[in-house]
């Protein structure tokens, strides 16, 4: 094939071009230190790359809520250990209050003793996180329970996702753990009960409550349990989604990352052959027959 | 064969060496001009004649100065220069849409605000009632409506920026038919009185080529040297003159459609057009940016159709339901330009619709939660993508098309070298070959020289004896 000058120059500018372009590129990917910045450097890697970081960003909100819902359980557990500690005493003053050694001035500030813890109990009801009262179901703005114990809240329970098809109770029906609401014991009833049989004086009374307050501490203890659970729930799915989210920075980073070594070799590699290219065009304009006529 | 023959031999022989240095000093000259074919001088014998009984030779002969054009060649070039031009522009104008819709829509962009609505739905499942929830579930869904509506209009810029330039181009492709009609009539009209007429042929070429990047060219070669150019199929260059393209508003899209003169009536033939910068320019138009709006569109209409199914099921803070949380959009066309919070949400947070029953306010948080996990499911493309996965895969696809055309466009561009190549290594001029020309003709000039210079000597000592 006959060489001619357009062939020979058209021959220098695509070396030059192409060169350029690929150090200009290698430069760009070695400088950000990721191959794909564009969806045309590997669109498969950017679709996947996309999704990881979707993926990621998910688990980073859900660990964030996993966080404030750990601390507002913890708020309504401390209440229930608050709740058995006030169980605790009740069956103390039972237990001394039913023994016949008991007289009637002690049995009165038992009672009054009694509607004190009362009080504390309602206290701990009204419980709230921020402006949300955690045992009034879905009745979070107002107050749980009124000053006489009578449930002001409803059956509803607040739950969060905390991960697909993983939800976890923020929030209690107030009647159902302390108003016997679903079965269990009515503690307040039990304590107006008891602080009446107290102020009579009456023995046998006090005796029956004895059985209503060990129902109460169980009941109350399987909400402890239940509590602990989802405590224990939110901390592991926490573990696994700090795990996972770890996993896919590195899987993230595989897919659009560049291997340094690999991008600064391929960088010294185009600019010599870009240099190359200059100098190959530079000599060519040097050697013409013209110069030996 | 007298001295004066020998003098006249010699004056013929100078006068072809000095033509000879002409066409070399012309090719040289021209070494870089676009179409330009190399050129030769064609020498014969002057002829004979008799004298003393012999039969002598008179002397040399330039008879033409020929050029080296190959046809076939050439066609090659205008072909490649057409698929080349296309996949160049399609390259160009895909990394330039790719970088813009990818910034619009990418992680940063659309994807990250349709995670970010999500996510402010799973916040306000913590509680429900706080204020300050509930308008970041506004705000997030205003980022989610903005950024559809930018995403629409920078398509729709796209569309538009597009649509001026295949006007303009259809300008230029008639001022060029033009040209070539013109230097056809001139071409025609020096061979038809016996002159020649390379320096024509090679505007012509360099024309023809610049028409070739913008369109489907094919060119055929009449006898008396015209060129007839067929532009996308039809005829727009013949004896008879030019034919202009125009462009003719679409009645549905009103997008500038490419019409040929028939009569007179026109023909749209915009479709025909599929290579060369103009098809480029129709392709990533017609095609590639409708497809992108489609695909926004469609996430949209889905976006707000879904959360609008749940969050109307829904009650706000006031214990009413039946309230969309996005504009309905009445179909699919138009849903992204068009997107916007509902005028019953928008500025105020509490018809959010967090709730599943009115008595469950304002604690209830179950639709809330069934808002926040609408993000994961896969909704999209018959259920077996995300809203987000669907438009991770919109932007793969667009990357797929824009690597695709950058490849097109390394692979046209060797092809294209290498019809390039294969032209000049016929008609090309090479700088080598045209130096030792000269030194061929300068040997040839001196020689005749001294042809002419001994023959005066003869003559010289003829005259002394006289």
């Amino acid at each position: 094939m006959r060489i001619t000058a357009a062939h020979a120059y058209r021959a220098q500018i695509e070396s030059l071009r192409r060169t350029s372009r690929d150090s200009f590129e290698a430069q760009r990917k070695a400088s950000s230190g990721k191959r794909i910045e564009r969806a045309s450097d590997d669109p498969t890697g950017f679709h996947r790359a996309t999704l990881m970081k979707a993926m990621k960003s998910d688990l980073g909100h859900a660990r964030k809520k996993m966080d404030l819902a750990r601390v507002e359980i913890s708020t309504a557990e401390q209440a229930l250990d608050g709740m058995g500690n006030i169980m605790s005493r009740l069956r103390e003053l039972s237990v001394q209050m039913a023994s016949d050694l008991m007289g009637t001035e002690e049995r009165a500030n038992a009672a009054v003793e009694v509607d004190t813890l009362k009080d504390s109990m309602i206290a701990l009801a009204n419980v709230r996180h921020g402006d949300k009262r955690l045992f009034a179901g879905h009745q979070t703005d107002g107050e749980a329970f009124d000053a006489t114990g009578a449930y002001l809240g409803d059956s509803g329970q607040q739950e969060v996702a905390i991960a697909e098809g993983s939800n976890v109770a923020l929030t209690f029906a107030g009647d159902e753990v302390l108003r016997g609401a679903s079965g269990g014991p009515d503690i307040f009833q039990m304590m107006d009960d008891l602080s009446t049989a107290l102020a009579a004086d009456d023995t046998a009374g006090i005796q029956d409550s004895l059985t209503t307050i060990d129902e109460g501490q169980q009941h109350l203890l399987d909400y402890r349990s239940d509590v602990g659970g989802r405590l224990n729930l939110i901390q592991a799915l926490g573990v696994h989604f700090e795990g996972v989210e770890v996993s896919l920075l590195n899987d993230i980073s595989t897919v659009e990352g560049a291997d340094p070594l690999e991008s600064f070799s391929e960088v010294i590699r185009t600019r010599q052959a870009f240099e190359s290219a200059m100098q190959v065009s530079v000599n060519s304009r040097t050697q013409s027959i013209f110069d030996l006529l | 064969m007298s001295i004066f023959s020998v003098l006249k031999a010699g004056n013929r022989a100078l006068q072809a060496a000095s033509a000879g240095i002409d066409v070399a000093s012309n090719n040289v000259a021209n070494a870089n001009t676009e179409g330009y074919s190399r050129q030769s001088l064609g020498l014969g014998p002057q002829g004979t004649t008799r004298a003393r009984g012999l039969l002598l030779g008179t002397g040399v002969r330039a008879e033409e100065v020929l050029s080296t054009y190959d046809k076939f060649a050439q066609g090659s070039v205008f072909g490649r220069t057409g698929r080349h031009a296309y996949q160049e522009g399609r390259a160009m104008s895909l990394q330039s849409l790719e970088t813009s819709f990818v910034d619009a829509a990418g992680g940063d962009g659309l994807i990250g605000a349709i995670e970010g609505l999500f996510a402010a739905f799973s916040d306000l499942e913590l509680d429900p009632g706080n204020p300050s929830l509930r308008a970041g579930v506004l705000s997030a869904g205003s980022v989610v409506s903005s950024l559809f509506n930018r995403a629409a209009s920078d398509l729709n810029e796209q569309t538009t920026l597009a649509d001026s330039r295949v006007a303009n181009t259809v300008v230029e492709v008639n001022r060029l038919t033009a040209e070539v009609a013109s230097l056809n009539s001139e071409i025609v009209g020096l061979e038809a009185g016996g002159q020649q007429a390379h320096d024509l042929r090679a505007q012509r070429t360099a024309v023809l080529e610049q028409l070739a990047s913008f369109g489907p060219t094919r060119v055929t070669e009449d006898a008396d040297g015209s060129s007839r150019v067929f532009f996308a199929g039809h005829s727009l260059v013949d004896p008879g003159g030019s034919r202009s393209l125009s462009v003719v508003d679409d009645p549905v899209t009103g997008l500038n459609q490419v019409h040929v003169a028939m009569g007179t009536a026109s023909m749209d033939i915009t479709n025909s057009i599929d290579q060369g910068r103009l098809g480029a320019m129709l392709s990533v138009r017609d095609t590639t940016v409708p497809g992108l709006l489609a695909d926004l569109d469609s996430l949209a209409f889905e976006v707000a159709d879904q959360m609008n199914a749940l969050h109307s099921a829904g009650f706000g803070l006031d214990g009413v339901t039946g309230r969309d949380f996005f504009a309905q959009p009445p179909s699919a066309t138009g849903a992204a330009l068009g997107m916007s919070l509902d005028a019953a949400v928008a500025g105020d947070p509490s018809a959010i619709a967090a709730a599943a029953t009115a008595a469950g306010v304002p604690g209830d948080n179950s639709n809330a939660i069934a808002l926040a996990q609408l993000g994961n499911q896969l909704t999209m493309t018959s259920g077996t993508e995300s809203f987000t996965g669907f438009l991770a895969s919109t932007l793969a696809g667009l990357g797929q098309d824009t690597s695709a055309a950058i490849s097109g466009e390394a692979r046209t561009s060797l092809e294209l070298q290498a019809s390039l190549d294969v032209r000049d290594s016929v008609s090309g001029v090479s700088l080598e070959e045209e130096a030792l020309d000269l030194l061929r003709f300068q040997d040839a000039y001196q020689a005749a020289m001294r042809v002419m210079q001994t023959a005066n000597e003869m003559l010289d000592e003829l005259m002394q004896l006289v």
